[in-house]
């Protein structure tokens, strides 16, 4: 088949040069002394220097982190909630629509949604007076929300490919449903929790639309603060800010991947075959 | 073990020195990542040839069905077709058909369209493509279901859609992959009559791979048996199922007794051997001169082992046992017989055309095997 | 794989799985489902300087006396408005195009990759993954250094005497749609991984035998078979390319008017917010189409 399509290889090269050059030029320009983007100068770190001491963007990464880590787990929660309650009950009545108000977040356009969240906020404010203002706590419950949709996905596809036998074998031991389920059903799955963790707090870090309609006044999280900094023009502690970021995802993604590819986790837009 | 020979052997081209052969493959090498796979084979099929390449999985087979059809490249070594190099011709050039062993069929074609398929790429009218397609599907026994899918076909007949759609090319040389090997045990014996039938038919030389000696032997005009790469024996059916030339072969096709020996006489047309298993020693026919002193081993088919309860006295080929599993296949029997002096079996095949006769041998019982001399194959390798 | 367990069936399981699937709506139907009914709520209300910036459509006077009033001006700038349909128009056609373009890139990438080793393919596919998890702002802003009248391209295409004057490139719809095939193409590429993955090669050498080229069988047999892949790959390009905010923001300028990008000026520049309601259920409207269609095909 090699001999059939003998150019394919060198496409695939290209697509890779397309898509990390950009990347690699972010990085390498991190480390120019020069304060214009585009003119290289000579190498130093005065950027990351002044990254480190710049407090906006420090702060609003604090904010980030927090966010993030709480989004991401309250959405696994749920959405392994709604998974299981998906897979384990075929026979369940409303199951179409539950799949569907899982999946909703996931395929909607982000205006609509930041709209909707925070017309809900208003809505629920006027009724019973919570949430009381909009802050940290308002994004936190978009992104779970919208990241309960992703996690959905991949546990639901999970469970799908999950061998049956087991849970047969623990119930003719004589396990209950709930010892089966924390017994069993997490820690065998317990690698596409974390992928699917991660993948929300990824999103979550990463979200700038959602996040501006229900941030407030006082909060800025640290894709906001980004926004407002480019808008204006290149700067280089950006440069700088972006190769950290990329740093510190590529030492994740291998050290992770390293685990979950080896157990064939079947990872978002990569769906096991529907077993019905 | 059950032959069928085919009828249609009047012509033997390999017989004739006048013809020559249609498809040459001179020193045909393949290595794959440093691994050969073929070594140096030369092999030469005729016209109107049913040929039928027989090896275990890994033996290289598939490998030289796939250079022959294009989609690997020899490392070294030429394929002539019809007197042409096609060495470098890539497959959608050759005039050379392959049905696969998964079928490939085109999941999303009908069975028409899939019959179809070749020969709009050859700008035929389309009035010829639809006369040749029915023609196909009609040989095949599928022109009812030729507006269903693949996937609403049951395998035996997604085996012929996928032989139609062949045919339909009209290949001077249709290579066939396991083309029985998804099919249950009797559809395939039913399907390899057709198969000859339909090769009878259109008359184009098939070159089939099979792992299943039965159907290398019911199919084959000639066959070829592979080791690792190389041919290991060529010829036809009778020729190898009577005469193999190493212990590979006599053990891959049918059963086979095999006994170590040493060569101690040669006396008029027969050699003497020296068998350590046996008390009397063992007189066979060789077909080549053995020097005496050689270790040669003797190979002989179960069916052609006489055994009996009554002693009878001779010089040669005389062995004494008890009868240790008797496995009743009901067309025959096949006796596993303890050699009295030794620690092997020897096996032999007994029709049950007299039911429940008197007489009849059971386990445990002495009984006495003996053979004819010239049913012996003495094999050097 | 859990077919053997759905004949069990006993209150205890039912009642979980009532519990379970309230937990969900709990959590979703406040958050989420209340806002959008409040969406529609507001597309038809007044629009009103103050806080809120819109009037209600029910309003108390006392308990006997409720005015109801529906405000349908909105509905009418929808279609009327010229900005809204060119927006609209344009969106369309930008996102088309970045799918289209995505698709060709991605297609040969993907082929590609199945014909590597397999051994080298979870590596790969992280090489992939690397940008997609990167920031989105960071991956668009890369961008603008690269497509700068003083940015790299135009530098090196000037040194090596290709062009005398630096090319406008930034601030242009090429700078767009190459924006969003970059930011989407893992969405295009993963589903035409996956999909050729499983894509059976025999029938690749099947047409060839029958006597196809390499673009044949690729036309005739590959591209026919690998329809569901490009559909969702397509899905997951087109949905967010439609509503795309950043990327027109940055690397489009002040003339790249697309709809999201509308909607979301309507709300936090212009703070009609009945205005950006409407933009809103319309973008739905749009979107819900594709979005059945793929729940139908099991893509979701």
């Amino acid at each position: 088949m090699n001999g059939l399509f003998p150019r394919m290889r060198g496409f695939l090269a290209l697509g890779y040069l397309f898509m990390l050059a950009p990347l690699v030029y972010v990085v390498v320009y991190s480390f120019n002394s020069s304060r214009f983007v585009t003119v290289w100068e000579g190498f130093s770190f005065k950027w990351y220097a002044q990254l480190w001491q710049n407090n906006v963007l420090m702060k609003a990464a604090g904010i980030s982190l927090q966010v993030a880590f709480c989004a991401a787990t309250i959405a696994v929660i749920i959405g392994t909630i709604a998974a299981v309650a998906y897979t384990r009950f075929p026979m369940m009545r409303g199951r179409g629509f539950l799949s569907f108000i899982s999946i909703a977040p996931m395929v909607l356009p982000e205006v609509v949604l930041g709209m909707a969240f925070l017309m809900a906020y208003l809505v629920l404010q006027d009724w019973v007076g919570l949430p009381r203002n909009r802050g940290m706590i308002t994004i936190i419950i978009a992104h779970a929300t919208i990241g309960m949709a992703y996690a959905f996905i991949m546990i639901r596809n999970r469970l799908r490919n999950f061998d049956a036998a087991i849970i047969e074998a623990a119930m003719d031991l004589g396990a209950t449903p709930l010892g089966i389920f924390f017994k069993i059903t997490i820690p065998i799955i317990a690698p596409t929790l974390v992928a699917s963790w991660l993948l929300v707090f990824i999103l979550s870090f990463d979200d700038l639309v959602v996040a501006s309609f229900v941030s407030g006044a006082e909060v800025t999280t640290l894709p906001m603060a980004i926004f407002s900094s480019i808008k204006f023009g290149l700067t280089p502690e950006i440069n700088a800010l972006a190769a950290v970021m990329i740093f510190i995802l590529s030492i994740l993604l291998i050290v992770i991947s390293g685990k979950l590819t080896r157990k064939n986790e079947p990872g978002l837009l990569i769906q096991a075959p529907e077993e019905e | 073990m059950r032959k069928y020979y085919r009828k249609n052997l009047k012509l033997e081209p390999w017989q004739d020195p006048d013809v020559t052969p249609y498809l040459i493959l001179e020193n045909l090498s393949k290595d794959y990542e440093g691994v050969p796979i073929l070594k140096n084979v030369n092999l030469e099929i005729y016209q109107e040839e049913f040929f039928c390449l027989l090896g275990p999985s890994g033996c290289g087979k598939t490998t030289l069905l796939r250079t022959l059809a294009g989609f690997e490249e020899p490392s070294k070594g030429k394929i002539y077709l019809n007197g042409v190099d096609i060495t470098r011709v890539p497959p959608y050039e050759r005039p050379v058909s392959m049905m696969f062993q998964s079928y490939a069929l085109f999941p999303h074609l009908t069975v028409q369209q899939n019959v179809a398929f070749g020969l709009k790429q050859e700008n035929l009218t389309s009035s010829t493509i639809q006369e040749r397609v029915e023609h196909s599907l009609r040989l095949v026994e599928m022109a009812d279901l030729a507006k269903r899918k693949p996937h609403q076909l049951s395998g035996g007949q997604r085996q012929r859609v996928a032989l139609a759609r062949s045919l339909a090319k009209q290949p001077q040389l249709l290579l066939l992959d396991e083309p029985l090997a998804a099919l249950d045990r009797k559809l395939r014996e039913k399907t390899q009559f057709e198969l000859v039938n339909i090769q009878e038919t259109v008359g184009g030389t098939f070159l089939t791979v099979t792992h299943d000696q039965e159907e290398a032997m019911t199919m084959a005009s000639r066959l070829a048996v592979m080791e690792e790469g190389q041919i290991a024996q060529l010829g036809t059916p009778q020729e190898i199922y009577e005469f193999p030339n190493s212990r590979y072969v006599a053990n891959f096709i049918g059963t086979i007794n095999l006994f170590d020996g040493m060569v101690v006489d040669e006396k008029d047309d027969h050699l003497i051997l020296d068998v350590q298993d046996f008390e009397l020693p063992a007189a066979v026919s060789p077909a080549v001169s053995v020097p005496e002193g050689s270790i040669v081993s003797m190979a002989l088919r179960p069916e052609k082992v006489h055994i009996s309860k009554r002693f009878t006295k001779r010089d040669y080929n005389h062995v004494t046992g008890l009868v240790e599993d008797i496995a009743y296949l009901g067309d025959v029997s096949i006796y596993h017989v303890r050699l009295e002096n030794s620690d092997k079996t020897m096996q032999a095949m007994i029709p049950n055309n007299i039911r429940a006769s008197e007489g009849k041998i059971t386990w445990d019982d002495q009984v006495f095997l003996s053979w004819d001399p010239s049913n012996v194959v003495v094999l050097m390798s | 794989m859990w077919k053997a367990l759905k004949n069990i069936k006993n209150p205890s399981q039912t009642w979980t799985a009532v519990l379970l699937s309230v937990c969900v709506y709990a959590w979703v139907l406040p958050v989420f489902f209340l806002g959008f009914l409040q969406i529609i709520k507001v597309a038809f209300s007044e629009p009103y300087i103050q806080v809120p910036p819109y009037k209600d459509i029910l309003t108390h006077f006392s308990w006997e006396a409720v005015e109801f009033k529906i405000y349908l001006a909105n509905l009418y700038d929808l279609f009327n408005e010229k900005l809204y349909v060119y927006a609209f128009w344009r969106s369309i056609k930008i996102a088309g195009l970045s799918t289209f373009i995505a698709l060709l890139v991605a297609y040969p990438m993907a082929i590609g990759l199945v014909m590597m080793p397999k051994r080298w393919q979870p590596s790969l596919l992280l090489l992939i993954l690397l940008p997609f998890w990167t920031s989105f702002l960071l991956r668009v802003y890369a961008w603008i250094g690269l497509l700068n009248t003083d940015g790299i391209i135009n530098m090196a295409l000037m040194k090596i005497g290709l062009i005398s004057q630096p090319l406008e490139m930034l601030h242009t719809d090429f700078a767009v749609v190459l924006g969003m095939v970059y930011c989407y193409l893992p969405f295009m590429l993963l589903p035409l991984y996956s999909t050729l993955q499983k894509f059976d090669w025999s029938l690749i050498e099947a047409s060839a035998d029958l006597g196809c080229r390499p673009w044949a069988s690729f036309r005739q047999v590959m591209l026919p078979n690998t329809l569901s892949g490009i559909f969702t790959g397509c899905f997951f390009v087109f949905i967010p390319a439609l509503g795309e905010i950043i990327i027109p923001i940055l690397l489009g300028g002040s003339k790249s008017v697309l709809f999201g990008r509308v909607i979301w000026e309507e709300f936090f520049f212009n703070r009609d917010w009945t205005m950006a309601s409407m933009l809103s259920i319309a973008l739905l409207l749009v979107l819900m189409v594709p979005i059945y269609r793929a729940q139908k095909k099991g893509d979701l």
